[in-house]
């Protein structure tokens, strides 16, 4: 029977070393590793939860988590996934408290299901755009931002880790304290609800795409 | 039996949606890819759907991607170094603090060593001074009784009642 290496992520990954080194209160270490991933711990919350000012306060408790963290450090996965589960935590404990202070708007739901008030204003949204107007960029990203938000929590976290991160379902799991199924039955209700709210944009902006396309070609 | 079927049918929707997803992500097995793979072959709304499935998935690439700069990375390792001097300033103020309170608790278990000592020596000086108190009659009377050399004699000279008639003459 094959035993199970445990991958040595030493070796396999950059910013574990780096880590080791912040271990050893080595501070031009840890300003590489904040460059490297402010970015986008940035990008996440930004899309997670709205506010500029309160991304960038959260990534940098993101940080200062790790910072004091760093003497218990052992590198037990890749640095990213260790990370984004300190992410996580942050974000579900901002998430929490904004909901008891509702002073953020977010529409947050703990089911999967998309609630009637915001398809409808999807759908209002997505007709207003569509008929005999090109989509720009400006406003597709406005659509998908909106369709985002009709999310609930864990679905946008599981949809934005996949997507921006590239993580595999293992790594999700482990930076969301779930189980790999949990993570891709998540993941396929998270991308089945975008597919719903976006399906008469996407079909819609393809169309129109092709048909500027096709005159552009017929000017030539 | 309607909502058993729709509730089935949502089921098994869910299932394929599982599926399709997890074959665009590439977290399929070989088998469960080649099961993926003939259904999207034989079946012209699985692709459909799959096609939507990544262009809604594509349309994330709309959203705004944000670029720090080293204003931030300054600012946040600023605040890392501050919290950590903070926390050091905690840490030796802690250790003052517990050298404090093990110093006062050393003293006071001294103190309360040094008066149960003196309460214990007291005690045994009491015993003596006790039993020194109840021989002072025997001892101002030291010169009379010193002719009398056994205790058996003075006891059988008490039995005789000389003792008695020489109190009633006192009296």
């Amino acid at each position: 029977m094959q035993e199970q290496t445990v991958p040595n992520y030493e070796e396999l990954d950059p910013d574990v070393r780096l880590m080791l080194q912040v271990r050893d209160d080595n501070a031009a270490a840890f300003e590489e590793l904040v460059t490297r991933y402010q970015g986008r711990l940035l990008s996440l919350f930004r899309h997670l939860i709205r506010g500029r000012d309160h991304s960038e306060d959260l990534a940098q408790e993101v940080f200062l988590r790790i910072y004091r963290a760093r003497k218990r450090y052992v590198p037990g996965a890749k640095f990213s996934t260790w990370m984004f589960k300190i992410a996580h935590n942050v974000a579900s404990n901002a998430l929490r408290s904004a909901s008891r202070r509702r002073e953020i708007n977010i529409v947050s739901k703990s089911s999967g299901a998309l609630p009637s008030f915001s398809l409808e204003t999807l759908a209002q949204a997505a007709s207003g755009l569509m008929p005999a107007r090109q989509i720009d960029s400006a406003e597709r990203a406005e659509m998908v931002r909106l369709a985002m938000e009709s999310l609930n929590d864990r679905q946008r976290m599981a949809l934005l880790l996949s997507k921006f991160e590239g993580m595999t379902y293992a790594d999700i799991a482990e930076a969301m304290d779930l189980s790999t199924p949990a993570v891709k039955s998540l993941l396929s209700r998270a991308r089945g609800n975008l597919r719903d709210i976006l399906e008469p944009y996407i079909d819609k902006g393809t169309m129109d795409a092709e048909v500027e396309s096709s005159s552009h070609d017929l000017e030539k | 039996m309607n909502v058993e079927n729709n509730e089935s049918h949502d089921t098994e929707d869910h299932a394929l949606n599982e599926e399709l997803v997890a074959y665009l992500d590439g977290e399929l097995n070989g088998d469960s890819v080649s099961r993926v793979e003939d259904e999207l072959s034989k079946n012209a709304e699985c692709r459909l759907r799959l096609m939507q499935l990544q262009q809604a998935w594509d349309l994330m690439d709309e959203l705004p991607r944000v670029s720090s700069d080293e204003s931030f990375t300054k600012s946040t390792v600023e605040l890392v170094v501050v919290s950590a001097e903070s926390e050091a300033n905690a840490t030796v103020v802690r250790r003052k603090t517990w050298r404090n309170v093990i110093w006062v608790i050393g003293l006071l278990g001294a103190t309360a060593a040094a008066w149960g000592g003196f309460l214990l020596v007291s005690q045994f000086n009491n015993r003596d001074n006790q039993e020194l108190l109840r021989d002072l009659p025997l001892v101002q009377e030291i010169d009379i009784y010193d002719p009398i050399e056994s205790m058996e004699f003075l006891k059988q000279l008490e039995a005789s009642g000389v003792f008695d008639e020489e109190l009633d003459d006192a009296i």
